[in-house]
């Protein structure tokens, strides 16, 4: 093969893959209200906790959220095909969400950790998951929220109680909420775009 | 668009879907030789630390590691195109090794006691996490059998003694690290020699 063929070649290969991550983050886009549903889910959790001191409050958050995610997750993903940036992004979820419903539960009931290391090893868990994302889709502001929970992952292992527990609220408004409505914006904008092109 | 155009277009999307999956986990396999790096690191450093109860063990086997992972990977790496799936997995790697470089030297410096076993229930966590997540990607069943081990270690530190969550974690490493990348290397080292056949 010539030099100018591998050279075209090469070029098809990276327009290929950068219109893969554009669709990639555009589908992410997609599922920004994940992110807001589990925010206001995590701060609703920790709330109740904190108000009535139910133990329970947690478990029965988490698994309300999960249903919730699961059944408009089934409704939305039947009406587009899935790309496979969109798979390698969510099957990070998927192994995210299963490692955590098994740690955490399991942390719980042996009551052998400090909530601040709890608080620490969630932050370093959710500074991974958002970094892989953010790595793969070439994404700044991702990036940025996968700083924040890594910054606040260490700051749990040395900070006072009280300081720790409302940066963890803040992280989880910034990182969950305002980031998933950032991602709605983006896409209502997107498909107000293409209508008003079509 | 007509139903049939559309139909071949769909056909044409799995196609290339099944060519990346293949091509992704061929890329896994011939990182064999990373898993094996990794899975005697932590053998090193648990028997360091356990003759020597040196603080530096974990710190200086984990960095050395590294660095000769990232020597590794440049020559590996030299001159392959890197494909998509091959990124994907990468990504999930590299953002675990971050994480755990910041969580544990900041647990360890803290001071805060933490039981030995919950750390190792941590540590399992991760690695589960990225094999359950490089898994999915590739549709590798006995991949996933790996993160299930993982899952089980962690499950297990939380509840038994330091003893048992010992065991569990080493055996788990010589399974899911050790065999898993010599695995790889058979399976790597199996279709050059296909390749070569048939050139």
């Amino acid at each position: 093969m010539s030099e100018n063929q591998n050279e075209l070649e090469l070029k098809d290969r990276l327009s290929l893959i950068e219109s893969m991550i554009a669709e990639g983050r555009r589908t992410h886009e997609r599922w920004a209200w994940v992110y807001v549903l589990w925010g206001v889910a995590n701060c609703t959790a920790i709330l109740w906790t904190a108000l009535a001191h139910f133990p329970t409050a947690w478990p029965i958050t988490m698994i309300a959220a999960w249903v919730l995610t699961l059944v408009v997750a089934a409704r939305r993903s039947a009406k587009r095909p899935s790309t496979t940036l969109g798979r390698a992004v969510s099957s990070i979820w998927i192994a995210f969400g299963i490692s955590a419903m098994m740690l955490f539960p399991a942390l719980g009931i042996s009551g052998r950790i400090d909530e601040y290391i709890q608080i620490s090893v969630a932050s370093a868990m959710l500074g991974m998951a958002y970094a892989a994302s953010a790595i793969l889709l070439r994404w700044k502001a991702q990036f940025a929220c996968a700083l924040v929970w890594w910054s606040l992952s260490v700051y749990a292992c040395f900070g006072k109680s009280t300081p720790v527990a409302i940066a963890y609220l803040s992280a989880i408004f910034l990182c969950m909420i305002v980031f998933g409505i950032y991602g709605m914006i983006a896409e209502s904008r997107r498909s107000k775009q293409g209508a008003s092109h079509a | 668009m007509t139903v049939n155009a559309e139909e071949l277009e769909l056909k044409d999307r799995l196609n290339l879907i099944e060519v990346m999956i293949t091509e992704g986990r061929r890329t896994t396999e011939s990182w064999g030789s990373i898993f094996v790096v990794w899975g005697i690191a932590f053998y090193v450093a648990f028997a360091w630390f356990v003759l020597s109860h040196s603080p530096y063990a974990w710190p200086i086997t984990m960095i050395c590691t590294y660095a000769l992972t990232r020597v590794i990977n440049a020559r590996r790496r030299g001159g392959q195109p890197r494909t998509t799936m091959g990124r994907s997995i990468g990504s999930i790697w590299k953002a675990m090794a971050i994480s755990m470089f910041i969580l544990f030297p900041a647990i360890g410096i803290s001071g805060k006691t933490v039981d030995p076993s919950i750390l190792t229930a941590i540590v399992a966590t991760m690695l589960g996490i990225s094999t359950a997540a490089s898994s999915i990607i590739l549709k590798w069943k006995l991949q996933f059998g790996c993160a299930l081990i993982w899952w089980t270690v962690a499950v297990v530190s939380c509840f038994g003694t330091i003893r048992q969550s010992m065991i569990a974690f080493l055996a788990a490493n010589l399974l899911c690290h050790i065999s898993f990348g010599v695995y790889g290397f058979i399976c790597e080292a199996r279709r050059t020699s296909q390749g070569a056949s048939h050139a």
